[in-house]
């Protein structure tokens, strides 16, 4: 047994975080959640930012001014140089995936198939309109049953 | 400021609470279907390695598993998520900023984690202490090429009942005009003054226990911590996205025979109802 269960999030930037936002909900079917501002109040300086909740994973996103793209045009699958998210369909819903990658334009690059010895089946590589790099894959673990990641209910 | 530094012991995996409540707004719109993999830029392949395996206390799957060009290792979670390292002799590392990822952690998890890193010589550390809820709790590491990482849990301390003070005196009920909300700092409630009567709203949030303020120019009051807000019954305030997990706990209101307003923090009320004065008891 691992010593963590998950990761919950993560803190990305964007010199346009509505655009990222509108990305990540057509693309990918992200809900908004809300614009948190609390540790602004709070003395400690935080930005007011926006969550989008993206299957059981939670991304918060932070305004950069300076302008924040992270990879240069025409380069789809990226990581090494800086990170790259990962989410999974279901193998029977993944040439449905890339359909609608198609009908909303969106670059992609792949599938690529991963060697049986892993843990997963077929990637496609995109980035979003900030140059952060995404991957959407099927598993061949997919049926196995791992501890459940935890969503609260507010 | 935390009144402890680690939570109680919990085998129990925290939702993803303060960062990530699931609010009757989500649907099953999403088009992915879970968190699968982060797949991170690292220098030396054997050194972060060592560090996710033996700092952080994730799996070793092995290595080249995955269509990755690079050399790579994959590591992996209890939830079946995978962290992906990648080599790249030239990373640059990101500058500090925002930019960082969270691994959650259980209560007793985040325990062995505080104790492993203080063993390794790790700096214990939060950038945000002092300004997080009671039972949240966040460590930040960085790897050995700079990512930023929160080791986070959220202790059973959280979610319980905070205790009260006994009863606390609020002074004569005519002091008090319709529309009044005083802040007692003692058994931390709201007495707040509505045409029907007194109510006494506790000022822990039901979402988990950060301390609301009142927002007068809002007539709501809010949890900083992670936007709760709730109106001047306590009751959430009807928007998508709310944090609020149900109404603020309320207190039971007794007026002395003088007319004085006492209130109960060690007891929550069932009824919700303002406590007239007319009326003696609830």
């Amino acid at each position: 047994m691992a010593e963590v269960e998950s990761i919950s999030h993560s803190g990305l930037r964007a010199d346009d975080v509505r655009q990222v936002e509108e990305f990540w909900q057509s693309v990918l079917g992200a809900a908004h959640m809300h614009v948190s501002s609390g540790n602004a109040y709070l003395g400690h300086g935080g930005t007011p930012h926006p969550c989008a909740l993206l299957g059981d994973y939670l991304f918060v996103v932070f305004p950069e001014l300076k302008g924040a793209t992270l990879s240069a045009d025409g380069q789809l699958r990226g990581g090494p140089e800086s990170y790259r998210h990962a989410f999974s369909v279901p193998r029977a819903r993944f040439e449905a995936f890339l359909a609608h990658l198609k009908e909303e334009h969106v670059p992609f690059e792949g599938p690529v198939e991963h060697p049986h010895r892993g843990p997963l089946g077929e990637s496609v590589y995109f980035k979003d309109s900030a140059g952060h790099f995404f991957e959407v894959c099927w598993r061949r673990d997919e049926d196995v049953e791992y501890s459940a990641v935890m969503v609260g209910e507010a | 400021m935390h009144p402890q530094a680690l939570p109680n012991e919990s085998d129990e995996r925290p939702g993803l609470a303060g960062h990530a409540s699931r609010t009757e707004a989500f649907d099953t719109r999403a088009r992915v279907q879970r968190f699968s993999h982060l797949l991170v830029g690292v220098t030396n392949l054997d050194r972060s390695e060592a560090w996710y395996r033996d700092v952080v206390g994730l799996d070793l799957l092995g290595r080249d598993l995955t269509a990755e060009p690079r050399a790579h290792s994959v590591l992996r979670m209890n939830t079946g998520q995978l962290v992906i390292l990648a080599e790249n002799p030239s990373f640059d590392p990101i500058p500090r900023c925002q930019i960082h990822h969270a691994f959650m952690l259980t209560p007793n998890q985040y325990r062995r984690a505080a104790e492993r890193l203080r063993q390794l010589g790790h700096e214990i550390g939060d950038t945000h202490d002092g300004h997080r809820a009671v039972g949240e709790y966040s460590i930040d590491v960085a790897d050995p090429d700079g990512h930023r990482y929160q080791l986070q849990t959220y202790g059973p301390e959280a979610f319980q009942v905070m205790p009260g003070e006994g009863v606390v005196d609020c002074g004569p009920a005519e002091r008090y005009a319709v529309g009044d909300v005083r802040a007692f700092k003692t058994g931390n409630f709201f007495l707040v003054r509505h045409k029907d009567g007194f109510l006494a709203i506790s000022k822990w949030c039901t979402h988990m226990n950060g301390m609301t303020v009142y927002q007068p120019h809002y007539w709501q009051f809010w949890c900083p911590f992670h936007d709760a807000t709730y109106d001047r019954r306590g009751m959430p305030q009807p928007y998508p996205g709310n944090r609020a997990g149900g109404p603020l706990r309320v207190h039971p209101i007794v007026f002395s025979d003088d007319g004085r307003v006492l209130v109960n923090t060690d007891e929550i009320a069932e009824d919700r109802t303002p406590m007239a004065l007319a009326a003696g008891v609830r």
